[in-house]
């Protein structure tokens, strides 16, 4: 089950990513912030995801080649790996996505708290 | 708790809000780097290749008349094959335009001063002296004289067109590397573009100018002192036309200046936008007699600046006029440099001196006026824009006399309130001319004779043009348009106020030095001079060093018949003599004083005394010698000339002369001390301050000061962005066959053996595409690097079966029924 909900939110942050613009990763981040506020470790988990999620699109630039073999040999397709490039994008994504978390989870926290005291006071 | 909580939301709400400012906005030059980083939208994300998306069928394009035949090799090189020439041009042109866009983009932009446009302010000096230097007119001017020639115009629109279909089909999200990250998109491309990117190479190649340091040097000297120093005739060493040649023709007399002018040197500009100084090239071939094909075969590198994507773009084009295989230029049509089933040929730098800088004296401030001959003559003055990326456009004055612009204006570099002096350039590149035709010929040509004839019209840069035919016959013509001059003129600073220092005509083009199947069975030129005294014009002094051409010399007379394999090895030859030449004189001049160094100085001299003078990878003798005479020429020359930015030094043969010739020279002794030094001094001190910076840089173990670890290879992006360039381990020098510096060095290295079917190898210091991404930017580096050249494909038709052996890859292009019914019209 727990591995499911991992899933989902890994497809969360592929389907935004193709959908929004570059700062997608802080909007589901802090979505998921909210939900899951109180969880051990959120933000790091996010960051995870959404580094995850951003690594997809090199997979796909790869696996686009397919069927034109001789073109991607040709260097007509295709992109050349690049590690510090990559690592520097993936890290943008993990950072926005752990702020977003943390935003989320703290403006739910906070609200939670809010409306404790709201009913205590009551 | 609930302040605790408030704190921690506030906190990472200020964060994430930070972050997404910072990253949403434009830095320095870079754009905002959110988007561009984005794995999803930004820099990962490839346009398709056309190619690609056609997917097997023929890709229709808009402009094509009939059917164009491509074939990709193993080498990632195109092979166009087209039914008609215009067809053929428009192909190159998408080819190369979906290759190298954003490059041949950038050159114009840097040849028309606008490169601020969008890259800001840093690019502001170089813009400026490209607009006041009147560059783009003349290339306005010249790309209107290709439209309307008859062979010229109808490629050169075809090739535009083509260009222009490849940025119609750009998905403006996804646009070449270069524009994305600098956050800009292509303009439309026109011939004037194409027109601007010759001038360029031009001004790269002729646009240097020796004249304003030589000047500040001869004024530190007595004249008899200065003739010693810089002499003006030289040995005519290994002169690219063969000694004892007679010249059927005499020059008309022309009286040499009758005085000497000293210009007002404080008022002069001092910060000269100079092409690289290493500019030159080797080109050399040997008659069918002297080659073991029993064809003729030439070589050629041109030594440019090394820099990424590279610079030239190999190509084979085929339609029913022709079939030439080589290397374009990005953003020119046609082959520059290479060979058909015919003929090869290859250039090398001219360097005849046909850049004159001439002192006015404007009547007041306001730089309206100058003199000449006792009058007054108005300075014919415009402005212009140049827009700077997040500034202000700048307002600059283009000033134009008779003479030339007047590039450097004396009011931007002072606040005296005298009497502002500039200086006005005479360039012989700065006319309009249509140097394309030429090489479009030289596509066409089938014999020496048509070679000669394509070079009817080629005025700048002046080039030795050296080709080769399949009947055995090799020929170089030292080919530009020259003016005629005294002996001597122009070599410094010339007096604007009168007729005396004008150029007085131009040379014959019949009387251009030349040279058709020598009895000696071979051809070369490296940039040394052209002849000897004999020769009855004045055609410049500042050639370059002879050691490159005596080295080919030396190689070629070596052998009786020289083999491909051979002509490729002596490419790779990286032996320098002038080392030869210097290191015994050196090792004598401090025989006896080796008593006061330490160990590892008797090892440097003792691996210096073993070297083979060549300056290979792994060379530590190349390392001691380069940084001992470095030391040594600093000691030499610095308490004689203050700066070596502003003032001219002795060339290398002339400090070399002193070295192995005069030792005991009066130029030995520093003025500045009461000693009387000669060599054995200059050269110990030197010896001792090398060996100081070497341990300095390299550690104490001699054995890792390598000449590639001491001088790696470092290829620089184009526009100088960080993290794509690339460095590796190659061997040369600039004074040795091999001439690269390590910045600079052969842009593009050949051999062609011409025979019934020819044969020919190259290499690139790149690779074929332009996008960093690809792995085709830099996959011919290391072989470049270790002088592997590749064999060219060379096809006689898109369906040769000579290349059923190799991997290629096989595209169509047609045009769109539109343009077939208009063809069909037409």
């Amino acid at each position: 089950m727990k591995q499911l909900e991992w899933l989902f939110i890994l497809a969360l942050y592929i389907a935004a990513g193709k959908v929004l613009p570059w700062w997608a990763p802080s909007l589901v981040g802090a979505v998921v912030g909210l939900i899951r506020f109180s969880e051990t470790g959120l933000i790091w988990k996010q960051a995870l995801a959404a580094a995850g999620a951003a690594a997809i699109p090199a997979v796909m630039a790869d696996i686009s080649s397919g069927g034109h073999t001789s073109l991607a040999l040709a260097g007509l397709s295709g992109v050349q790996f690049h590690p510090i490039g990559y690592a520097l994008s993936l890290s943008v994504a993990a950072l926005l996505a752990a702020l977003g978390s943390s935003c989320g989870s703290s403006f739910r926290g906070l609200w939670l708290h809010i409306r404790e005291r709201a009913t205590s006071e009551e | 708790m609930g302040t605790l909580r408030g704190l921690r939301f506030f906190v990472s709400l200020s964060l994430l809000s930070a972050v997404l400012f910072l990253l949403a906005r434009p830095w320095s030059v870079l754009p905002p780097l959110g988007a561009f980083l984005s794995t999803y939208h930004g820099i990962w994300q490839m346009a398709p290749h056309p190619f690609q998306s056609s997917d097997g069928e023929p890709l229709l394009l808009k402009g094509l008349r009939g059917q164009v035949k491509v074939v990709l090799d193993h080498d990632r090189i195109y092979h166009v094959f087209a039914d008609n020439d215009e067809d053929l041009y428009f192909a190159q042109g998408f080819i190369v335009a979906s290759d190298r866009l954003w490059q041949m983009e950038f050159i114009s932009r840097l040849a028309s001063g606008r490169v601020s446009e969008v890259a800001g302010p840093k690019a502001l000096e170089m813009d400026k002296f490209f607009v006041k230097s009147g560059l783009p007119e003349v290339a306005k001017e010249s790309a209107e004289l290709m439209l309307r020639d008859e062979l010229t115009g109808p490629i050169l629109r075809a090739y535009t067109a083509g260009v222009n279909a490849y940025i119609q089909s750009l998905d403006p999200k996804l646009l070449p590397f270069e524009y994305r990250l600098l956050g800009y998109s292509p303009e439309e491309w026109t011939p004037y573009k194409t027109s601007l990117i010759g001038k360029f190479m031009a001004f790269y190649l002729s646009g240097l100018s020796s004249d304003l340091p030589l000047t500040r040097s001869r004024w530190l000297l007595h004249r008899i002192e200065f003739d010693d120093l810089f002499p003006l005739a030289r040995n005519a060493r290994e002169t690219i036309v063969p000694k004892r040649t007679n010249w059927p023709f005499a020059s008309p007399r022309l009286q040499e200046p009758i005085r000497e002018f000293k210009p007002d040197l404080d008022s002069l500009a001092t910060n000269l936008i100079q092409p690289d100084l290493g500019n030159g090239s080797n080109n050399w071939a040997v008659s069918a007699g002297k080659s073991t094909t029993g064809y003729p075969i030439l070589s050629n590198d041109v030594h440019l600046g090394l820099h990424l994507p590279a610079l030239w773009h190999q190509i084979q084009l085929s339609s029913p006029t022709h079939n030439t295989m080589g290397v374009s230029l990005v953003g020119v049509p046609g082959i520059m440099l290479g060979f058909n089933e015919h003929v090869a040929w290859g250039v090398t730098n001219g360097y005849n001196d046909i850049l004159d800088w001439y002192q006015l004296r404007f009547r007041d401030a306001k730089q309206s006026e100058y003199l000449f001959q006792g009058e007054w003559r108005p300075v014919v003055s415009r402005e212009a824009e140049i827009k700077i990326k997040g500034q202000a456009p700048l307002k600059v004055i283009l000033r134009q006399t008779h003479f030339g612009p007047i590039v450097y204006d004396a009011n931007e570099e002072l606040s005296r309130p005298s009497v502002p002096r500039g200086v006005a350039m005479r360039w012989g590149a700065l006319e309009p001319s249509n140097e394309l035709r030429t090489f479009l010929l030289f596509n066409r040509s089938q014999s020496l004779r048509d070679c000669r004839k394509a070079l009817e019209q080629f005025n700048a840069p002046d080039q030795n043009f050296l080709c080769a035919d399949r009947f055995g016959g090799i020929g170089i013509w030292h080919m530009g348009r020259y003016p005629l001059k005294a002996p001597g003129q122009g070599r410094m600073i010339l007096d604007g106020t009168s007729s005396i220092d004008e150029w007085k005509g131009w040379i014959p083009r019949d009387h251009v030095p030349h040279s058709v199947n020598p009895r000696q069975g071979y051809l070369l030129s490296a940039n040394q001079g052209p002849t000897e005294a004999s020769y009855p014009y004045y055609l410049g002094s500042e050639w370059m060093a002879p050691y490159r051409a005596m080295r080919i010399g030396e190689l070629l007379r070596a052998k009786a018949k020289h083999s491909p394999e051979d002509i490729i090895a002596m490419q790779g030859d990286a032996l320098s003599i002038p080392a030869r030449k210097a290191v015994p004189h050196l090792l004598r001049a401090v025989k006896n004083q080796q008593e006061s160094l330490d160990d590892l100085a008797k090892s440097a001299l003792q691996v210096l005394a073993e070297w083979d003078f060549q300056y290979t990878e792994t060379s530590v003798g190349a390392t001691i010698y380069d940084v001992w005479y470095k030391h040594l020429k600093e000691c030499l020359w610095s308490s004689r000339f203050p700066d070596p930015k502003e003032y001219a030094y002795p060339t290398l043969e002339r400090t070399l002369e002193l070295i192995s010739e005069d030792a005991e020279s009066k130029w030995f002794d520093d003025p500045n001390t009461e000693e009387r030094e000669t060599l054995r001094e200059v050269a110990f001190g030197a010896l001792k301050s090398a060996l100081g910076e070497l341990r300095a840089n390299l550690g104490s173990k001699i054995d890792t000061w390598q000449w590639a670890r001491h001088n790696p290879t470092h290829l620089r992006h184009m526009a100088q962005i960080p993290g794509l360039g690339r460095t590796v381990k190659a061997r040369g020098s600039s004074q040795a066959i091999f001439a690269n510096t390590g910045h600079h060095g052969p842009a593009w290295k050949v051999v062609v053996a011409l025979g019934p079917r020819p044969q020919a190898w190259g290499v690139l210091p790149g690779g074929q595409a332009g996008d960093p991404r690809s792995r085709y930017y830099d996959t011919d580096l290391e072989n470049w690097s270790q002088n592997q050249l590749r064999p060219l494909l060379f096809m006689s038709s898109a369906d040769d079966k000579g290349v059923q052996t190799v991997t290629a890859t096989r595209f169509e292009l047609r045009g769109t029924q539109e343009e077939k019914e208009v063809g069909r019209a037409n």
